[in-house]
């Protein structure tokens, strides 16, 4: 068998010491390289997504202009939700008298916390009872509304209408209705 | 052997600068944008609060049954001769009634609004579910009646 001779020895240590080398290098310096440089290229890739998405909130205006239009238009929803009680009750019965509906007694309930996923708002579903008394038109009007032009957000639970069948104007009227109240956390 | 060494340990320091400088110069870029999306991000968080409160308006009010539409719908349905005496509307339990009294040998129309109900969209199961005569012949027989149904 042929014995290696010295030269021969010595170009396979060096050949298996750079082998090494470049092993060790890959191991702990190239692949932690290309994760950081993975991981910046992600989290660009979120960020200018992020960017493309105000822009598209925009819509190609001026971002001051935009900011003043979102702003105008969160106050208007603000203002709705972020109603209090008494506010609650001023407008149930003016929007009420309005229509010349007689309210005879108004009974709020407790104000009981709504489980709902809104994030930053908690929710109160305050319930209230009206008895009141007026014609069928006039009530059918109300309950309108109270579905569409209502400053507050309310759910109409019950309605309950009694009247002799005599086609009379002051029909007695239970209604109960669900505020359903805001706030900010 | 030496020069052999010597290349293959800079060609490594070569690629450790260069992976160095890419790195560099993208988290500059990053940088960059980010500080770009701090000037947006007032958008962003007026944005995700008017999404926050109309998400849940529009989702209270999805549940509500139109109760302006239903009584103009059965106002317009209710054929003469027909009259209400009480009319219950509970959507909590999705369910109500209608008492009311109808000229004796009329009650077709009765079968008549609980057809128009049962199609009209706002009811489901309307039936008449109580029909009883009263009162005298001079007086002008009437059909008491009560009419329940359901909210789909």
């Amino acid at each position: 068998m042929n014995r290696l001779s010295k030269e021969q020895k010595k170009i396979i240590y060096i050949g298996l010491i750079l082998a090494a080398a470049i092993l060790l290098f890959i191991a702990l310096i190239y692949l932690p390289q290309q994760r950081r440089l993975r991981e910046i290229r992600d989290e660009l890739n979120r960020t200018q997504q992020q960017i493309n998405e105000i822009h598209l909130l925009t819509a190609g205006r001026d971002l001051n202009e935009a900011i003043r239009d979102l702003n105008l238009r969160l106050k208007k929803l603000s203002d709705y939700l972020l109603i209090d009680d008494k506010k609650l009750i001023n407008s149930l019965t003016d929007q009420a008298r309005d229509l010349n509906i007689d309210v005879r007694d108004l009974d709020p309930g407790n104000k009981a916390l709504f489980n709902s996923a809104t994030p930053g708002y908690a929710v109160y579903a305050l319930p209230v009872a009206m008895n009141i008394k007026g014609g069928y038109k006039e009530v059918g009007d109300y309950c309108a509304r109270l579905e569409g032009d209502f400053p507050a957000l309310v759910r109409i639970d019950k309605l309950d209408i009694r009247g002799k069948g005599t086609g009379e104007a002051d029909l007695d009227i239970r209604l109960v209705i669900t505020a359903f109240l805001l706030k900010e956390q | 052997m030496r020069w052999i060494a010597f290349v293959a340990f800079l060609f490594l320091a070569v690629f450790f600068i260069f992976g160095q400088a890419n790195i560099a110069a993208r988290r500059k870029h990053l940088d960059s944008v980010q500080a770009e999306l701090r000037v947006f991000s007032e958008v962003q968080q007026t944005k995700y609060k008017l999404d926050t409160l109309s998400n849940f308006a529009r989702e209270i009010k999805g549940r509500n049954v139109p109760v302006a539409g239903l009584m103009k719908k059965l106002s317009m349905s209710v054929p003469a001769g027909i009259i209400f005496t009480e009319m219950n509307l509970d959507f909590d339990l999705k369910s109500g009634y209608i008492n009311g009294s109808v000229r004796v040998n009329e009650e077709k129309a009765l079968t008549k609004l609980v057809d128009e109900s049962n199609s009209s969209g706002f009811f489901a199961d309307a039936a008449i579910d109580i029909l009883e005569k009263n009162g005298t012949a001079e007086e002008g027989q009437k059909s008491n009646f009560k009419i329940v149904f359901k909210f789909p």
